[in-house]
């Protein structure tokens, strides 16, 4: 009896190891199924640019929102910080680099899980609790083809798109605030820029972000493909759908900015 | 044409099907009855190939469904038509580009061949004019018979039922059952109807298979259906057909029943 209840913390402990190593094996074919079938030509192009339009187009308006006060309170708090040392002619490098390299693909991520990223997973969970995958199935279209890689490429093709018109309208937002309303001289704003910024700051900042898009296609398509139990289950995917992308997302950038940079 | 045997299955550690042989010759419709949860619809997946069996095999046309390759998995797929118990029918496309679909995606036929060939399957289903409808705007059996249409507008070789009548009032339940008899009469495929419409469905099939406990109690013609002395089938029958006599009987009808 003492020996049973000495083990059953070990079992569980044991029990909880293998549905982790489960869920990440899962995971990772999806991921291997989706790039295989990414190289077969089943998939539309139609559809791939419906998901365009949907993930990226439809995404401008938040993105340029966000990234517009992400500027102007980047220059705010930024002219703060730079006037005490007097430093505040390098407003428009810190302004550049912290959107460049940091804030433009992870608030584009974030922004883009919760608008594109739920819904896709609301959409596959749906069909998947409404038996019409397995009626994609029966009719020997594949549901990775038709459903997951448009999704996919989509997130890889407009999330970097997004993060440089993040990063354009945000860099625009911060001169309205530090020159046009704190008096830093344009010129300046602009010079500095270009004198501190350089190439690999911005592609380093486009590939977080076409990584970032990969994740939300990745995390976002299983969450859906497997969700089960009705409609609380969708909501339930959805949830975890969002969570998950979220913090990968935030590790993953801790990551790469440490090999980056 | 179809065949299974022994066919094991579990879902949840709970036993659903329990060595199930079953055979349908080529051209022959088979109607699939027995208790609700019993593991119908499973078979019918099993069949298709949509679920695993943990023991057992299932041929179709002589080939192992569960032992095939994907890219084979998928050919053979393009052989079926499957009716599914809501339809299944994509909510976000119109009845046309429903029907459109397996004929665009699988076969990638001409724009003006498949608008042709939906336009006569929807004819034949009586929904001619309804093809800019979204499913959301039509009832349950209009549905039900574009998912129909849907099914038989590659002219399968093996077409599965999945309730096809659940939930419809009797004149539209006959109107699908007179719609799958004349599909089967233009394309002579070999069909499972799994359904609980007993007696009307047995004019239509030619025989009758009775899942019983996760195994295939009986198999015969309808005729030796009605008549047999297996008890089980029997009680099984004759309340079936009780009911759609009588209708659902009233509250406490069924102690009074017990108490006679």
């Amino acid at each position: 009896m003492l020996i049973r209840s000495l083990c059953n913390p070990v079992r569980a402990l044991g029990r909880s190891t293998l549905s982790v190593v489960r869920y990440l094996g899962r995971l990772g074919l999806f991921l291997v199924q989706t790039v295989v079938h990414v190289f077969l030509p089943s998939w539309k192009p139609r559809r791939l640019l419906k998901q365009i339009r949907f993930i990226g187009f439809g995404s401008l308006l938040v993105i340029c929102l966000t990234g517009a006060f992400t500027g102007m309170v980047l220059a705010f708090q930024g002219y703060y910080t730079l006037s005490r040392v007097g430093s505040t002619a390098f407003l428009g490098p810190m302004v550049a680099l912290s959107l460049l390299r940091e804030l433009g693909p992870v608030i584009t991520g974030l922004m883009v899980t919760g608008r594109a990223g739920s819904a896709v997973t609301a959409e596959i969970g749906i069909m998947r609790i409404r038996e019409q995958i397995d009626a994609l199935e029966v009719m020997g279209v594949s549901p990775f083809s038709h459903l997951v890689v448009p999704n996919f490429l989509a997130c890889l093709i407009a999330l970097p798109l997004l993060t440089a018109i993040f990063d354009v309208v945000g860099i625009g937002g911060g001169h309205l605030i530090g020159c046009g309303l704190l008096g830093v001289p344009s010129g300046t704003y602009f010079g500095q820029m270009a004198e501190y910024v350089e190439w690999k700051d911005v592609i380093s900042g486009l590939y977080k972000a076409l990584a970032f898009g990969g994740i939300i296609a990745w995390i976002c398509c299983y969450k859906g493909y497997h969700a089960r139990h009705g409609a609380e289950g969708v909501s339930k995917a959805t949830t975890q759908a969002v969570v998950t992308s979220s913090v990968l997302i935030l590790g993953i950038d801790y990551f790469m900015t440490s090999v980056l940079f | 044409m179809v065949r299974i045997e022994n066919l094991y299955r579990a879902l949840q550690g709970h036993p659903v099907l329990q060595g199930v042989s079953l055979g349908i010759e080529r051209g022959q419709v088979l109607a699939l009855i027995g208790p609700s949860g019993g593991g119908k619809s499973v078979l019918l997946k099993h069949v298709v190939g949509l679920m695993r069996p943990d023991a057992g095999h299932v041929y179709v046309g002589g080939q192992d469904v569960h032992c095939l390759s994907r890219r084979k998995l998928n050919a053979l797929h393009g052989r079926f038509g499957f009716l599914f118990q809501n339809g299944a029918l994509f909510d976000s496309m119109t009845v046309f580009e429903n029907v459109a679909f397996p004929l665009q995606h699988r076969y990638k036929l001409a724009d003006s061949e498949v608008e042709k060939r939906v336009r006569v399957e929807l004819d034949q289903v009586g929904l001619d004019g309804h093809g800019h409808k979204y499913p959301d705007e039509l009832s349950g059996g209009m549905a039900k018979r574009v998912a129909l249409a849907r099914a038989l507008v590659t002219s399968p070789e093996v077409m599965l039922f999945d309730e096809p009548t659940t939930g419809l009032d009797p004149i539209i339940v006959e109107s699908i059952h007179k719609l799958i008899r004349s599909s089967h009469e233009r394309m002579r495929f070999t069909g499972i109807i799994v359904t609980h419409e007993i007696p009307s469905i047995f004019p239509l099939v030619d025989k009758v298979a009775v899942l019983y406990e996760g195994r295939i109690r009986f198999v015969g013609t309808a005729r030796e259906t009605m008549t047999t002395d297996d008890e089980v089938v029997r009680a099984f029958v004759d309340s079936a057909m009780r009911l759609a006599r009588e209708g659902v009987p009233e509250p406490g009808a069924a102690t009074d029943h017990a108490a006679e």
